[in-house]
């Protein structure tokens, strides 16, 4: 399994909306996780086999690693219900449920076993800097 | 009228820990993009899925035991 994160498409629309005095869409605060295992590719708008547990929101911060503020970084938990699940993908959402807003990052992995009752505290970093 | 062409370039990354049911926290590191290529990430996330694997079977083993 590839190990890739990409700001998808959408995600890219996402940024630039955001950055207007009054954005049409929300930050993208809530993170799901899922079981498929096609490694993410810009052209995503979905997870490919999301998870049954609800969305949940991150914390949204800006933080420093080359220069001041230049990532945005969300730290968020989920917690497995219903049954153990191999978890192999990661998604950054601006809406709680997915029938409105937009996929802003999908991140593939290879699988990390979780049990009911387990949860994962993902930290998902985006760092914007100069083209190399 | 002059137009400018303002490029960014993002660089991503995702770091997962594992807090299982009885507050047992596994950290994997930097498990997909940058940085986790790096050896001692790539360690660190193994060797982690291997505990957690482990705490998993260990408990599954006891549940069917009772």
């Amino acid at each position: 399994m590839a190990d890739t994160v990409y700001i998808v498409e959408n995600g890219l629309s996402v940024t630039t909306d955001r950055l207007l005095t009054t954005p049409a869409g929300n930050e993208p605060k809530w993170i799901h996780w899922g079981i498929g295992t096609t490694a993410a590719t810009g052209a995503d708008t979905v997870l490919e086999s999301p998870g049954a547990e609800a969305r949940t929101v991150g914390t949204l911060t800006q933080e420093t690693i080359t220069h001041t503020n230049d990532t945005l970084q969300n730290v968020g938990t989920i917690t497995c219900a219903g049954a153990g699940k191999a978890i192999t993908e990661c998604g950054l959402f601006t809406h709680l449920t997915s029938t409105t807003g937009y996929l802003y990052l999908r991140a593939t992995f290879s699988a990390i076993n979780v049990n009911v009752g387990d949860s994962i505290q993902f930290t998902i970093k985006a760092q914007y800097t100069h083209p190399a | 009228m002059p137009e400018f062409l303002g490029k960014l370039r993002p660089i991503t990354s995702l770091s997962a820990v594992v807090i299982r049911k009885d507050g047992t926290r596994v950290d994997l590191g930097v498990i997909a993009g940058k940085g986790s290529d790096d050896p001692e990430e790539i360690k660190k996330g193994r060797e982690g899925r291997d505990l957690i694997d482990r705490l998993i079977k260990k408990e599954r083993k006891e549940q069917r035991n009772g």
